[in-house]
């Protein structure tokens, strides 16, 4: 139930309550909106995002630069995207992109260093011919950094209203995995696999203990 | 802006929420375009819309701007409070407000005042403008919100948010006290004790008792610091908090059989009334078996006996109401101290600080209470038991925890690559560990040692030097154009920026400095132990460099080489000043550091500027330190005097602050203590006689209409009081090292061993705070006629209110601390070599007879027997008893001719023979001293005159009182008066 209200399936929060007939504590209106804002972001309009964000709760963004910078590039690199997969990009087509990066990327970047430096990263996908791009340019690109943005975003508005930053679900699984890596470690007599008891049919002696 | 001026001009409803929509995500995270905002007027538009537009949407997204303009920080405070946004925002939380719409506006009012708070803390004096949120209706409001929204995640915003607010924008005593009387303080409580009986810490059992929906686990240290911030400051305020009903509910609703069984919650059961015990139990042994047993619950007549030896010295006139338990109900307060240190233990970060925060007020509350009413009776020992349990528990959990978190203060590495979340938390915590921990500690050595057991030196002086070192500032935004500095003055408030103040690393560091110096003063307090281990730290050139304030441009100077890094000497808040000062108090306490380190460290200087500084706390802060920089054997002495010290003291003296007022004298008292007889006369032609006179007798009180002697009303329970006040003064008063005990001709040396209960050994300590001087409010009791069960807490605390802000008791203990420090003086005055010479001097400048006339003042019966409430005779505070007798002696001490014309005077020799059988050794002893210099036979020449003495004081009366003292029940007494009696048969 928390995990499906903290990352933000409010249709599928409703049906576990009323299934297990527990009174749900959900504002499906908050979760509906932390959606919204997830869905932008995956879809590449992260200015709809950040506007979003905005009306939510201009402190989000007031107070994390970092936060705001991260999304303000993914804005430019969403911007650069559909011309880098041209075939012969037009310089010209740059243009709107770069007036972007001049008006808002370049005066946030000698306020942090890190800042600094994944500007000029980012600059680079300019420079260089899409296809030849070095591993960590590639990244740029990939729709994972959406995700990851996402998710940050996701954890900022939590936050902000005070609740936890992760289901607590995952932080139990971080647990597990964490107390299994030091038992094994110490050479704890474990068996070879521990499953979640998620598939019982398959693991049958974890079902014993 | 283009956003703006579509704003101005739009068309219809839509396009202006349209073009607010614009200009909000232009703004947000954009400082420079905030500046070009309100340059435009925008301000003036968006409050506006705000108050008069009808559009809901609007208000909405104009709220958000004010919001987000407020997060450009101080420079914004004064455009925003110029439109009057706070008022026009508080306005807005109506009734029929949309929730989402109070969010924002709570939200703005947030930011606003945390802008505020940021703005506060400048150096320059004149940005320091008013906020006030919490007006009676406003309260209301807010407690409003609080109850009758429905328990969903807004409503935890809004309680979060107002909570916030309460915290940042709350500062002055009388908002405080305004809040402690609302609702909204009790629906704070009531939330509190909610989530602790949700958590399963106790289990409810008042019925009747309605308890409001548990609040978020995240919101519950916003709550503990909105009540710490609202009961900081006064212990009746932190007795409203818990004696409220829901805090006493919580621990005493045993509705089945009735019976108290609160003492689960004690040390001694470890909280264990839901079964397991959920604290770790401490075993304390009893009283009974330790030689602080003075009595026994078995014979009550015992107790008076034991009272000679109570905390704040005798009690025998004291009538008090056996009904009402001394300090209140001590097993509540144990469970309460008990059940914050759970909340303690099972927080984390920030969270576990406000607990240990709200802990020590409620322990320094309760031991305030205790002192004000050294009343004594057949509870004392239990209750003293229970006191005891308290402060060991204290000791045990709690300081260490405190300590735990300074450590991790000083070991947290902030790095940047952390979420805001964890960042934001671990900047309070390193803000504000050290201070929790002084707080803890201040006034009980006990729980000082504990701290050091604990390793608090340890880590308190790394953190502070820490703070010292060289701060990157963040680099602004880079912009195409350079700011245009020359804007015109004309514009209206709304439209200018205000002052940047300190950009937030330099307040960051300088709060951990503050915090960390205080710190330091509390551990420093009472252990020399502690003092030369801090001193071995390497923390004395730090407290140096934080006695020096910043300059008055410094802001400004910073805002033009913005990203520059900003050197670790250049100056300090004042809100540092003053804790530097505490810091500088307490450490040279140390008679060894004051001729070693500190005089190394060169404190005297900045403390001789800081005299002068135009904020009178600091001015008093810097007096406290000159007290004990100015004692004779201190080597700062004469660079101080060379700097013109006597002057800029006398100044201060004749102010009207009371506190700053005895302070000087204070000093003053000290500088003339054996020093060079040019140097009293100076000191004295400073201060005035006339005036001096005038201070002794109180003059300046009856100026202001307070209290008339002898009048009607609450100030004859001060009066009445036989050793009202001055008893804690006397406690600490330096009668042992400051007056006359170096002084190796003087035969008049106390016997230091008994003469101050709670000294260290090298006799040293000086001055305490006056913020606790103590009044025994018997008389204010005993018009409050106790219902005979149980303990009434009602009553209770409006007798704790009355001891602590009736304003006529206070001007009273007020003006006793003066006189007794004026007295005090003349006594140093006359002390030493020259004491004919200096007695010469005042009989030249004041007069014989006037002289002798204010002595018999001092000791005659301030109301007689039968003619008042009271049915014996009631003479002034001890203290000032001691004093005038101390004087007495002096003059004895002089020539023969002195000794005649003291024993020439008749009606003093009447008004002081009562005090041969003052209740009060201190004063005892006193008397023999004098009798003793007064029979004494200086040459052959003077062997006459003596036997004339020695009859004169038989005839009236004092041989025989003195005889009596042979029996007396305190050696030093005794010893004194066989002496005496010796000498008159000598005769």
């Amino acid at each position: 139930m928390d995990y499906l209200i903290n990352e933000g399936y409010p249709a599928a929060a409703q049906k576990f309550a009323t299934e297990a007939n527990i009174q749900p504590a959900v504002d499906v209106d908050v979760i509906r909106q932390r959606v919204d804002i997830r869905n932008c972001i995956h879809t590449g309009d992260v200015e709809g995002a950040i506007e979003r964000i905005n009306d939510l709760d201009p402190n989000i963004l007031d107070y994390d630069p970092p936060l705001h910078f991260t999304l303000l590039r993914l804005q430019f690199i969403e911007l650069v995207r559909p011309i880098l997969a041209l075939d012969k990009p037009d310089t010209a087509l740059f243009r709107p992109a770069l007036v972007f990066a001049r008006t808002h990327l370049a005066p946030r970047a000698p306020t942090q260093k890190s800042f600094l430096d994944e500007l000029q990263s980012t600059m680079s996908l300019l420079v260089f011919p899409s296809e030849k791009l070095a591993p960590q340019l590639k990244a740029l690109l990939d729709p994972d950094l959406r995700a990851q943005v996402a998710r940050s975003v996701n954890e900022a508005i939590l936050y902000s209203r005070g609740d936890k930053k992760q289901a607590r679900i995952r932080s139990l699984v971080k647990l597990r995995a964490w107390a299994e890596i030091q038992a094994r470690e110490q050479k704890k007599n474990l068996p070879a696999h521990l499953g979640l008891g998620l598939d019982e049919m398959t693991d049958p002696d974890v079902m014993v203990a | 802006m283009p956003a703006l001026t579509d704003v101005r001009h739009a068309a219809s409803a839509e396009a202006q929420v349209a073009a607010l929509r614009r200009l909000k995500n232009e703004l947000v995270g954009q400082g420079k375009r905030k500046e070009t905002l309100v340059c435009d007027g925008g301000i003036d538009v968006v409050v506006d819309i705000l108050s008069s537009s009808e559009d809901d949407d609007a208000r909405l997204q104009a709220t958000l701007i004010i919001a987000t303009i407020a997060n450009g920080g101080p420079a914004f405070v004064t455009p925003l409070l110029a439109a009057n946004a706070p008022q026009v925002l508080l306005d807005s939380l109506a009734h029929d407000t949309p929730s989402k719409r109070v969010t924002a506006s709570l939200q703005a009012l947030r930011n606003i005042a945390a802008a505020w708070r940021a703005s506060q803390q400048s150096p320059q004096q004149e940005i320091h403008t008013r906020l006030d949120l919490f007006t009676r209706h406003s309260i209301e409001v807010f407690h409003d919100l609080l109850r009758q929204s429905p328990p969903c995640s807004a409503r935890m915003q809004h309680l979060r948010l107002i909570t916030d607010l309460i915290t940042l924008s709350v500062i002055s005593d009388t908002k405080k006290a305004a809040l402690s009387q609302s609702p909204l303080f009790e629906i704070l409580t009531a939330l509190l004790v909610s989530h602790t009986v949700i958590s399963g810490l106790v289990t409810w059992q008042a019925e009747g008792v309605q308890l409001p929906p548990p609040p978020q686990a995240s919101s519950v240290s916003h709550i503990i610091s909105a009540i710490c911030t609202i009961v900081e400051g006064s212990a009746y305020r932190t007795h409203r908090f818990f004696l409220s009903s829901t805090v006493r509910a919580l621990f005493i609703g045993q509705s089945w059989n009735n019976t108290d069984e609160r003492h689960l919650f004690s040390a001694r059961q470890g909280f264990a009334n839901t079964g397991e015990p959920l604290l770790p139990v401490l075993h304390i042994p009893a009283y009974g078996t330790t030689t602080y047993h003075y009595g026994s619950r078995a014979f009550p007549a015992m107790a008076a006996l034991q009272s000679k030896h109570a905390k704040r010295g005798n009690s025998h006139y004291v009538t008090f109401d056996e009904n009402l338990a001394p300090g209140g109900d001590m097993d509540h307060a144990n469970a309460v101290c008990s059940w914050l240190l759970l909340l303690a233990r099972s927080a984390a970060g920030h969270g576990r600080l406000v607990a240990l925060r709200l802990l020590a007020l409620v322990n320094n509350s309760v031991d305030a209470m205790d002192s004000s009413d050294a009343i004594v009776g057949g509870h004392r020992t239990e209750y003293t038991q229970k006191n005891r349990e308290r402060k060991k528990q204290i000791a045990v959990l709690g300081v260490p925890l405190a300590a735990k978190m300074v450590q991790i203060a000083n070991e947290s590495k902030m790095a940047e690559g952390s979420s805001s979340a964890q960042h934001a938390d671990d900047v309070l915590v390193k803000e504000q560990a050290c201070d929790v921990l002084a707080l803890l500690i201040r006034d009980f050595d006990e729980l000082q040692i504990a701290a050091v057991d604990a390793g608090a030196i340890k880590h308190v002086c790394p953190l502070l030097k820490k703070t010292f070192d060289p701060v990157p500032l963040a680099k602004p935004m880079w912009s195409a154009r350079t700011a245009g500095t020359g804007k015109p003055a004309d514009l209206p408030l709304t439209r200018q920026l205000g002052s940047r103040g300190l950009p937030s690393e330099i307040l960051h560091a300088m709060r951990c400095r503050q915090s960390a110096l205080q710190a330091l003063a509390a551990l420093a307090e009472k252990e020399d132990i502690h003092r030369k281990a801090i001193v071995e730290a390497g923390v004395v050139p730090c407290i140096f460099d934080a006695l020096k304030p910043f300059p008055s441009d410094y802001a400004e100077t910073l805002a033009k080489n913005r990203g520059q890094v900003v050197g670790p000497k250049d100056g300090n808040t004042t809100a540092v000043l003053l804790a530097a000062c505490r810091a500088a108090k307490t450490m040279s306490r140390s008679v060894s550091l004051l001729r070693t380190s500190l005089i190394d460290a060169g404190i005297a200087k900045p403390v001789f500027q800081l005299l002068h500084h135009t904020d009178p706390e600091v001015q008093l802060a810097a007096t406290d330190v000159c007290i004990n920089l100015l004692l004779e054997f201190s080597p700062m002495r004469e660079d101080l005097i060379a700097e013109g010290v006597v002057k800029t003291l006398a100044d201060h003296a004749r102010r009207s602050e009371p506190a700053l007022r005895v302070s000087s004298l204070w000093a003053l008292k000290h500088l003339v203590s054996s020093s060079p007889k040019e140097i009293k006369v100076k000191t004295i032609e400073e201060l005035g006689t006339g005036w001096l006179v005038g201070v002794i007798r109180g003059e300046h009180l009856q100026q202001r209409g307070h209290g008339e002697v002898a009048g009607g009303g609450v100030s004859v329970a001060g009066l009445s009081t036989p050793n009202a006040a001055g008893e804690q003064v006397d406690l600490l008063n330096p009668s042992s090292t400051g007056m006359d005990v170096d002084d190796p001709d003087d035969d008049q040396g106390y016997d230091e061993e008994e003469e101050v209960v709670n000294d260290d050994e090298d006799g040293e300590v000086m001055y305490d705070e006056l913020s606790s001087t103590h009044y025994q409010a018997s008389q204010l009791r005993s018009t409050i006629q106790q219902a005979p069960s149980a303990f009434n807490s009602k009553r209770y605390l409006s007798s704790v209110r009355e001891i602590e802000q009736n304003p006529s008791l206070r001007a009273r203990q007020d003006d006793v601390a003066v006189q007794e420090q004026a007295l005090d003086f003349i006594r140093n005055l006359l002390n030493g070599e020259d004491c004919a010479g200096m007695f010469d001097y005042l009989l030249q400048h004041i007069g014989s007879a006037k002289i002798f006339e204010l002595l018999t003042e001092k000791l005659v019966r301030v109301i007689d027997a039968g003619s008042s409430t009271s049915a014996r005779p009631v003479y002034g505070p001890s203290a000032l008893i001691i004093s005038t007798v101390n004087i007495l002696t002096h003059i004895a001490n002089a020539l023969p001719r002195h000794k005649q014309l003291l024993i020439a005077q008749k009606p003093l020799l009447q008004a002081w023979l009562p005090h041969f059988s003052h209740p009060d050794r201190k004063v005892r002893v006193a008397c023999v001293w004098a009798i003793n210099s007064l029979t004494w036979i200086d040459d052959d020449s003077d062997r006459r005159d003596a036997r004339a003495r020695a009859q004169e004081l038989r005839s009236c009366g004092i041989e025989t009182a003195v005889r009596q003292l042979i029996g007396d029940g305190d050696l030093d007494v005794k010893e004194r008066a066989k002496t005496a009696v010796r000498q008159f048969e000598q005769l």
